[in-house]
């Protein structure tokens, strides 16, 4: 609020413009989405990037990102990772493969147990990180490796495939296998998690908590944060959202693939890590992480308009991981010691 | 200044605490009263830190009793010393430098929304923390850039003095402060002592550990001082001077009780 500074003791220092503008949080993923969209309208705009179904590609592959890199993104913040969101989106997807498609069981009940795997992989996850202090890296790569494991194993064992076909998803088809000219309904399940998360991060307690948790865990536990719940909470949040990715997309394309999903494992930390959010926690936006999932989606679908061969594409968005850490890390130094008086 | 006649607000009774084999603490005892700010010293190792320890509930002791205005208290966890309204400053460990100034005063007890709507959906009220902690830092004459602004980038001073404010918006009535001004240059220090003296007016009494003398004796009213794991001597400032509690901490001066006498001769 601008009025506060004010009527403190010390006379606040006016800054410029250009200064406040760069002490904005998510400023430069903003920056970063604008070049990029730009770029690649006028690089790829002849051939369609700058279209309704160029639009909606990119928005589409942005949504079923970002409804996992939204709840990684607070976990980072919160200072934990969570590398097993791949193997939960494959699991979630055979689970409603096998048992509606396969055993003919109901979409509902199958449905209600992917989101319940989830919340047991979440539980899994956060019991592991509280009880044993191990990192949390470790231990959801592990988890990852089981699920996924698992999940190959018994739909093997089950079906004799790791594909299995869902060809009727019943009522469920409309809510998750929509789409609106070229536009999936994903985009707007993931508008619906944007406003969860932007809710939980901006106006909550615990909002507040997950900052303190990752700002400095010690101080937190100190001020009577309830630390483990925090993470635990995220850990199950992130592995539900997982859960309900791999639900949509059994859904969207009537199959569900066990090994599917493990793109998501490093999609969803760099969508977050070019949307601003410090990988050692306590700093981060849900406006940056939105506009990291953006700039994925750009990417991605950007340089298949632009003609050029699409092998490129990891190349591509690793050199864009590494100036938007670079760039975020000025950023951030900005955005944390405004206020401070210029020596 | 301190009011010897009321009870006291906490006291310590003999306390000690044993860690296997070795003694940390022998038999400390320590009284504190409204509005009084007690200095703790002694050298490395007397047991000040152990029986600091045990007043925030970090650490069991292994006999004693501690009691607070008049009932004796368990101390478990930290937790039980915070609801006994017991705030322990710790020099690093008390801020979030990614938070600002204000929702690091708020951190565990964020203020709800007092709109019922905006309640239900669990909203907190950023306003009303603001003009709270600002109320509060003003009361205190802590001098901060802003309240808004990330304590990232405050000094070693101002960082110190947002650690009591919290104490004191909490509500605590005790708060033990640990070398609260060890990293601190000279006008930032002068700046905490300040801070300090002003709680008194707030009805908070202080427990300082610290190693400056000429600095507890321009801010205490009593000073306690420890040896070899007891409490041997309690000193009013007004009646002494730093040579006599350089002289108790060092064992130049034999301490007051008999047990500490007992001490000197076994060693």
């Amino acid at each position: 609020m601008q009025t506060t500074t004010a009527d403190t003791p010390v006379p606040a220092t006016r800054y410029g413009v250009l200064e406040r503008l760069l002490r904005i949080v998510w400023i430069g993923p903003a920056i970063a989405a604008l070049v990029i969209y730009i770029f690649f309208v006028i690089v790829g705009g002849a051939s369609g990037f700058f279209s309704v179904p160029g639009t909606a590609g990119w928005l589409n592959t942005a949504a079923e990102l970002g409804i996992i890199a939204l709840p990684i993104g607070l976990l980072m913040i919160a200072g934990e990772f969570d590398l097993s969101t791949g193997s939960v989106v494959g699991a979630a997807a055979i689970i409603v493969a096998l048992g509606t498609g396969f055993y003919g069981l109901p979409i509902e009940l199958t449905m209600s147990m992917a989101l319940a795997m989830g919340v047991a992989v979440g539980c899994f996850n956060a019991f592991l990180v509280n009880a044993t202090r191990l990192p949390s890296f470790i231990v959801t790569l592990a988890s990852n490796f089981i699920l996924a494991g698992t999940s190959l194993g018994l739909s093997r064992l089950i079906s004799g495939s790791s594909n299995v076909s869902l060809k009727d998803a019943g009522w469920a088809e409309p809510i998750f296998g929509s789409k609106w000219m070229f536009f999936n309904v994903s985009v707007l399940w993931y508008l619906v998690a944007i406003v969860l998360a932007a809710w939980v991060l901006k106006q909550t307690r615990f909002g507040n908590w997950i900052f303190a948790t990752g700002g400095n865990v010690d101080a937190a536990r100190r001020a009577g944060v309830p630390v483990a719940r925090v993470k635990l909470i995220l850990f199950i949040w992130t592995a539900v959202s997982a859960a309900f990715v791999g639900i949509m997309s059994a859904v969207m394309y009537n199959q569900g693939n066990a090994a599917q999903g493990q793109g998501y494992v490093f999609q969803t930390a760099i969508a977050a890590v070019i949307g601003g959010v410090l990988l050692q926690g306590g700093f981060g936006s849900v406006i940056g992480i939105v506009l990291g999932t953006f700039i994925y989606g750009i990417v991605s679908l950007g340089l298949f308009y632009t003609g050029w061969p699409t092998d490129w594409l990891a190349t591509f968005i690793g050199g864009l991981l590494v100036i938007a850490v670079l760039t975020n890390n000025f950023v951030r130094e900005l955005a944390l010691n405004r206020g401070k008086k210029k020596p | 200044m301190g009011n010897a006649a009321a009870a006291p607000v906490l006291e310590a009774r003999n306390i000690a605490r044993h860690f296997g084999a070795v003694t940390a603490l022998a038999d400390a005892s320590l009284q504190l009263y409204p509005r009084e700010v007690v200095g703790l010293v002694g050298d490395n190792g007397a047991g000040k830190s152990t029986l600091l320890k045990i007043l925030s509930g970090i650490v069991a002791p292994s006999a004693g009793e501690i009691v607070i205005d008049g009932r004796p208290v368990v101390l478990k966890r930290a937790q039980d010393a915070m609801d006994a309204g017991i705030e322990t400053v710790y020099q690093d460990l008390a801020l979030v430098d990614t938070m600002s100034a204000y929702q690091n005063v708020y951190l565990g007890r964020e203020e709800l929304s007092a709109n019922p709507l905006k309640r239900f959906f669990n909203l907190v009220d950023d306003r009303r923390m603001r003009e709270r902690a600002r109320e509060v830092l003003d009361a205190l004459q802590v001098k901060i850039p802003s309240i808004n602004v990330s304590v990232k980038g405050m000094s070693g001073g101002q960082r110190q003095c947002l650690a009591i404010a919290r104490a004191l918006l909490w509500g605590r009535r005790i708060v033990i402060l640990d070398e609260p001004t060890a990293a601190l240059g000279v006008r930032e220090t002068g700046q905490v002592l300040e801070v300090i003296r002003d709680l008194r007016k707030h009805d908070v009494s202080v427990i300082i550990v610290s190693h400056n003398m000429q600095q507890l004796m321009s801010v205490a009213d009593r000073i306690t001082v420890m040896r070899l794991g007891r409490s041997i001597a309690t000193r009013t400032v007004k009646d002494t001077e730093v040579n006599e509690i350089v002289g108790l901490i060092t064992g130049a001066i034999p301490g007051d009780s008999p047990e500490a006498r007992a001490a000197e001769v076994a060693a």
